[in-house]
């Protein structure tokens, strides 16, 4: 009993510090704090990455839809067939093009980012007399899933039909569970068309 | 008497009740912004798509113009739905747009339903004012709570033709 003996004398009597039951219970509820903690602050950083990317994707795809929307409401019939078949809209492999507002020929399209990152994005080309300007719409932060364009239904001039189309986006951010968007607007092209 | 050194049980409840409700207001004002920043999304889907429902509308009058068969035919005064592959409109039924994951489309036949649904209230003013009044509602619903977007023309019959 000489362990007891020595146990006694330096632990219980004259102890200042704290008894092993003490400092498993303060082990415990600290570590529960901190768990719970750190829990309640990674959710919170998930959430937050999600919500900057919700905001990216919103920013992106109002600018994009706007400024496509007008250009193809705005387009004209393409009278002499300078941007393809005498149309008032025509189909490419990857999006659309049409003759502008301003006579110029353009074209809206999905491509594979130039920059060597793994995104697609939205891309705008403009045809300045035979000199192709070239702009991206969207950002390489953020994916486009798709982009779609609809049915053909009288872009024909010779029909009785007046031009309207239909554009889709499939948005989503690169981030790990990022936010996602599908957007579609319908245009009606504004100028009348007569044949 | 030993001397007592550390905290009352009141004064920990106390505390501990402090530090939760700090945390836990701190956390559901984050989860709160995020939530409303989704929001934000389908609002923007739910505006382009009353702006398609408004287009479409515009769309038949034009058609019906080169067509010549008055500005407003099809257009009387009443409920409708509109699909963007259909060249007319549908009575209202009530059904949300689908998705149509392979065309990539909001539409009424293929594809998974969405919360949104779509109304277009078409009311004729040509007795009076010679103008039909488009009103285009697009209604959801997100965590039990109902949002909609309303947007609004006036189509008139001003073509010469």
């Amino acid at each position: 009993m000489k362990i007891k003996h020595i146990l006694n004398n330096s632990f219980s009597k004259k102890s200042n510090g704290f008894s092993l039951v003490e400092v498993l219970v303060t082990l415990f509820v600290f570590s529960l704090i901190i768990t719970i903690t750190m829990g309640i602050f990674v959710s919170v950083l998930k959430m937050q990455k999600r919500a900057q990317s919700a905001i990216k994707i919103s920013n992106e795809a109002s600018y994009a839809m706007e400024y496509m929307s007008r250009a193809i409401r705005m387009a004209q019939y393409d009278e002499n067939g300078n941007c393809g078949a005498n149309l008032n809209y025509e189909k490419t492999s990857d999006g659309i093009k049409f003759k502008g507002y301003d006579g110029k020929c353009r074209q809206f399209s999905c491509e594979l980012d130039s920059g060597g990152t793994n995104v697609y994005r939205l891309k705008e080309i403009i045809d300045n007399g035979g000199v192709l300007q070239e702009n991206y719409l969207t950002s390489s932060e953020l994916n486009i899933v798709s982009f779609n364009v609809g049915p053909e239904y009288g872009w024909n001039p010779t029909d009785d039909i007046q031009p309207r189309i239909t554009i889709s986006l499939e948005i989503k951010g690169i981030t790990k569970n990022p936010a996602e968007l599908k957007i579609q607007t319908t245009l009606s092209q504004r100028n009348i068309d007569r044949h | 008497m030993q001397r007592k050194k550390g905290f009352t049980l009141i004064e920990m409840i106390v505390a501990i009740f402090l530090i939760t409700a700090g945390i836990g207001a701190a956390y559901l004002l984050i989860q709160k912004t995020s939530i409303s920043t989704s929001r934000s999304l389908d609002r923007l889907t739910a505006a382009y798509l009353s702006q398609e429902g408004i287009e479409i509308v515009r769309n038949i009058r034009d058609s019906n113009w080169l067509a010549g068969i008055g500005p407003y035919n099809g257009l009387d005064t009443g409920n409708y739905e509109a699909d963007y592959e259909n060249s007319a409109l549908d009575n209202y039924t009530g059904n949300p747009l689908k998705f149509d994951e392979v065309k990539g489309f909001y539409n009424y036949d293929s594809g998974d339903t969405t919360k949104f649904t779509r109304k277009i209230i078409l009311t004729n003013h040509l007795s009076s004012d010679h103008y039909i009044d488009v009103l285009v509602e697009v209604s959801w619903m997100d965590r039990g709570k109902s949002f909609s977007i309303d947007a609004e023309t006036y189509l008139y019959d001003w073509l010469p033709l």
